[in-house]
């Protein structure tokens, strides 16, 4: 099995080399899916925050300039403290650092009024529903999305 | 009770004793004195006149008695120039009393005219304001029961429409919370089969397979599960685009088909024939269409394959999807978009999942375009085709609500 690189603190700075995409995600078995698909893909670095509250404070420390810029967010939409994807993408919007990072939803809520918001309002790349987006279809994907062979 | 009053009080005049007109003609026909006037209603010993006549009456048999009594011729004279000056005098006193009679009668006649006037304005009045006042009053309840009727209905409304996001909501959360843990699954398993934890042996792989083909399958249900929900609540409608490029739509669609008709080891294949226009659709729900019905296809052939073809015939976009697979009795072509859980029996006997209710939606959806879509078949065993009929021209901006009166529970 593959040496798993992912990131957990804040503090730790990817490097500069790699891709670093930051993935909001609230279920363990899928956190621990995609931490082993990144894991199979050399040249990306990954960090996983599980809920709102801690990505909502991870966008002022980026605006701050005292966390890394990530190349790629991918966004889970209903998160357990209530501060959903949504909510979390506005924020992004709105603020200088990170309005223009390419958002990605990846979520199993199908809402059409939520897709529509989210991709034509909040300006999201693509709405992706996880059942279809399994890793042999996301991991060529994301090579592509981060210019990667 | 009131009007009563006021037409009798019109006839009764000359209640201040004087006669009118018509009474001293009255008199003149020998009335007695105890009867009652016809016209004025007062007793005829009671006119001014009559009382006039007997005083002078009187006089004159005083004056005749007085010179009887005299007799001196100077006396005599002087009696009848009395006597003469006395019926002169009642004369025009008459005349004058006549004149005075006539005005006062005219005079109470038009005051009381006026007052029966008055009296009947003031009653018609009443009576109108007090009819007004009950119109008011009815048309003031009316207005409360309306105004009472119409918050209900608001209100009914209102609890419907929360009612109805209430249950999208509820269907798009369970939808979710069933996804989540086919999505871990069948993201493992796909790793599992990419290789990335090394050679699988293949009794383990022919296990893993297995479970990604029921895996697969249990995601179509719960997809299907939300879109059927979703229309049956009646949310959806169809939100008309007039410019959408179908051939892109097209090979979107297959593209995300193929893999499914590879891992079958069947060909799927597009067939152009003739330019395509843009075509007023709903871009989402003809991709639902065009998957259901190509993936439809794709399940129930296992050799040869799935041909597609696009074409405009007087002004409609005709889509054909024609496999080479079990084919479509008569009895199931008639029924196969009506039911939502209706599937052929040939596809029973495959023990195919699900796909019931693809072909429901589907047709929902083109009849919310103004299509039309319906299946043929050359027999059994020989493949079936599917067609799908659309308007090249329609209006658009317009939303039409998908009609839903097959009740899914019935079958």
């Amino acid at each position: 099995m593959p040496k798993i690189k992912t990131k957990e603190k804040a503090e730790v700075k990817p490097s500069t080399k790699k891709k670093y995409i930051l993935w909001i995600e609230d279920d363990f078995g899928l956190v621990a899916l995609y931490k082993t698909m990144i894991g199979t893909m050399p040249g990306i670095e990954l960090e996983v925050i599980t809920l709102g509250t801690i990505a909502l404070q991870r966008i002022k420390e980026i605006e701050a300039g005292i966390a890394e810029k990530p190349d790629l967010v991918m966004l889970d939409l209903l998160l357990p403290d209530g501060i959903n994807g949504d909510k979390i993408l506005e924020t992004m919007r709105q603020t200088t650092s990170t309005k223009d990072i390419p958002v990605y939803i990846l979520t199993n809520y199908g809402g059409e009024e939520m897709e529509n918001e989210l991709t034509k309002n909040l300006n999201a790349e693509k709405y992706m529903i996880k059942t279809e987006w399994s890793p042999s279809k996301l991991m060529p994907f994301l090579r592509e999305k981060l210019g990667l062979r | 009770m009131e009007k009563a009053e006021a037409s009798q009080k019109i006839i009764k005049i000359g209640e201040l004793g004087y006669v009118n007109k018509n009474c001293w003609l009255a008199r003149n026909l020998g009335y007695p004195p105890s009867k009652r006037c016809q016209y004025c209603n007062s007793k005829f010993k009671d006119c001014l006149f009559e009382r006039y006549l007997v005083i002078t009456l009187i006089l004159v048999s005083l004056l005749l008695t007085t010179s009887y009594l005299i007799e001196q011729s100077i006396s005599k004279l002087l009696i009848v120039s009395i006597f003469i000056l006395v019926i002169a005098y009642g004369y025009f006193f008459n005349k004058s009393t006549e004149k005075l009679i006539i005005s006062n009668f005219e005079e109470g006649k038009a005051k009381n005219a006026l007052k029966d006037l008055s009296d009947n304005l003031k009653y018609k009045v009443e009576e109108q304001t007090s009819e007004l006042r009950n119109q008011k009053e009815k048309v003031e309840k009316a207005l409360a029961v309306e105004k009472q009727a119409h918050e209900l209905e608001k209100h009914a409304n209102e609890e419907l429409k929360h009612l109805d996001e209430n249950k999208t909501d509820f269907m798009l959360i369970t939808q979710h919370h069933l996804r989540t843990p086919l999505s871990v699954n069948n993201g493992f398993i796909d790793l599992m089969l990419s290789g990335i934890f090394g050679k699988i042996p293949t009794k383990i792989k022919d296990v893993i397979l297995r479970l990604s083909e029921s895996t697969q399958k249990e995601i179509d249900v719960v997809n299907e599960l939300l879109d059927v929900s979703s229309y049956q609540i009646g949310k959806d409608m169809i939100h008309l685009d007039h410019s959408i490029d179908f051939e892109a739509l097209m090979n979107e669609t297959l593209k995300d088909l193929t893999a499914e008709a590879e891992s079958k080891g069947i060909y799927l294949k597009y067939e152009k024939r003739g330019e395509i226009p843009k075509v007023p659709a709903d871009r989402m729900k003809l991709k639902l269409v065009l998957t259901n019905v190509i993936d439809n296809c794709i399940k129930y052939t296992a050799k040869g394959g799935v041909t597609v073809a696009m074409e405009v015939k007087n002004d409609k976009l005709l889509i054909s999807v024609a496999d080479t697979g079990i084919g479509l009795s008569d009895e199931v072509i008639q029924n196969l978009f009506k039911q939502s859980f209706h599937r052929g029996e040939q596809a029973k006997k495959l023990f195919a999942v699900g796909k019931g209710l693809g072909l429901y939606l589907s047709g929902k959806i083109i009849e919310g375009h103004h299509g039309r879509i319906w299946a043929e078949s050359l027999g059994d065993g020989k493949g079936s085709g599917f067609y799908i009929e659309l308007p090249v021209k329609q209006e658009i901006n317009q939303s039409i609500k998908i009609e839903n009166n097959t009740n899914i529970n019935n079958k």
